[in-house]
């Protein structure tokens, strides 16, 4: 899987604002531009604000099971805030994923990262259905899948 | 022999299985403070309500007890294969397994497990009537047995700490479905127990370790669905370990177990994790029943 395509790809279509036109107010969160700022620090390491974020999104995809395109400072929910785009959305599971392939498998911590931001790609990409496009999300479902045996896999060695 | 230990229970698989291995282990708890749900679960509407109150309580807890144990009965019924090879594997790691399985089971009186039963209305863990009680009635360890989120109502009553077994190694395995990250990850369950602090899984801990590698063999019978296997997990595999962990490696030695050596933890280490994908979650199934 060319997880550095697929990311290049992503943030070409996003753009430098991750596809998000929401603004974020004084010290908030645009979560486009999060992204966006992500995909630019891939492989890592990240800072301690970039993994919050990382942090931050798995919880809104899991807990909130939703994820706006804007928040309040520390990731609080922001109420007026709209959903992603479709260009968020996709931008947001191949961080996920390409964060995930990021990792080293072999090592516990490593793999149990993998493997978290896997679970938050899929959970994602159910949440994503209808907002992209079917051959976009079944390819983004296919490689949040490919990533998955090959996390298992490499721990299984 | 009556324990320093008094146990807040949430009706089902868990409850019962921590006070039937309590037993077994020779500790009777002093008081349990059975929380008894006057909402109905599915439709959220008060329970027995043209009964008067103390009918009501007792019509309350016959529908819990029906609606909480349904699954396990059911797998019992349904799935009797299932439920004989974890018997068996189960009994390879914790004691008297079979026995632990039939008494959660069967019908179950409390008042068999525990000096003093003290029965609360409660429409959950966040019902100040609940806190009162709790307030009133228990003093040093609580045991808690699941239910929901503690709230600050409880763990803020003073004279009390709750003690909580997590079914992950802290600090590596944070968070909700830690049995199955667990395997997943590190390839082996792992349970801690810790006091119960504001936060997920953050509390002093009091003991932690990887358990013994369990695997259910699942040959020469028709192999349930994921859904059926998850509850059977959480119906009779994960209270059992639980409860064993709780019953050797914190009520052993009969020390007071408000009082146990418990250290602060690195939160900046292990991860904290979400209840997994079913994709995952198939995945780690196929870890624990092999077919």
């Amino acid at each position: 899987m060319d997880t550095r395509g697929w990311l290049e790809g992503a943030m070409r279509d996003a753009g430098t604002n991750g596809g998000g036109g929401a603004q974020a107010g004084a010290g908030g969160i645009a979560t486009g531009l999060a992204l966006a700022e992500l995909g630019r620090a891939w492989p890592g390491p990240l800072t301690a604000t970039q993994g919050e974020a990382l942090e931050a999104l798995c919880r809104k995809i899991h807990v909130a099971k939703q994820v706006t395109a804007r928040y309040g400072p520390g990731w609080k929910k922001d109420a007026a805030a709209p959903g992603l785009g479709t260009l968020e959305w996709r931008l947001l599971v191949v961080v996920l994923i390409a964060y995930a392939a990021a990792q080293k498998p072999d090592s516990e911590a490593g793999r149990g990262l993998a493997l978290k931001l896997i679970n938050a790609a899929l959970a994602a990409l159910d949440l994503a259905a209808g907002k992209l496009d079917p051959p976009v999300h079944a390819a983004l479902g296919e490689g949040a899948e490919s990533m998955m045996r090959l996390v298992l896999e490499g721990a299984n060695a | 022999m009556t324990a320093a230990l008094d146990v807040l229970v949430h009706e089902g698989p868990q409850a019962r299985a921590y006070l039937a291995r309590l037993r077994r282990a020779g500790v009777r708890p002093r008081t349990a403070v059975v929380i008894v749900q006057e909402n109905d679960a599915a439709t959220g509407k008060p329970v027995g309500r043209l009964l008067p109150a103390g009918l009501r309580l007792k019509y309350a807890e016959k529908r819990q007890e029906a609606a909480e144990n349904f699954w396990p009965r059911q797998i019992r019924m349904q799935h009797p294969a299932l439920l004989e090879t974890i018997k068996r594997g189960m009994s390879a790691v914790c004691e008297g397994a079979g026995e632990t399985i039939d008494a959660a089971l069967g019908p179950f009186h409390y008042e068999e497990y525990a000096d003093r039963v003290v029965r609360v209305a409660a429409t959950g863990l966040a019902d100040e009537r609940l806190a009162r009680a709790v307030g009133e009635v228990c003093r040093g360890a609580v045991l808690f047995t699941g239910g929901g989120l503690l709230r600050a109502s409880l763990l803020d009553l003073p004279g009390v700490r709750f003690i909580h077994v997590h079914p992950g190694h802290l600090p590596f395995v944070r968070g909700a479905d830690g049995f199955l990250w667990s395997m997943l990850v590190r390839g082996r369950p792992g349970f801690s127990a810790f006091y119960m602090a504001k936060g997920i899984d953050t509390g002093e801990v009091i003991a932690a370790d990887d358990a013994a590698e369990v695997k259910f063999d699942l040959a020469g019978m028709a192999r349930p669905d994921d859904a059926m296997l998850y509850r059977a997990l959480f119906s009779f595999v994960d209270p059992l370990m639980r409860a064993e962990f709780l019953a050797t490696q914190v009520m052993q030695g009969g020390a007071d177990p408000a009082q146990l050596p418990a250290a602060a933890q690195d939160l900046s280490e292990g991860l904290t994790y979400h209840f997994l994908h079913p994709k995952l979650r198939a995945e780690a199934l196929r870890r624990v029943f092999v077919s």
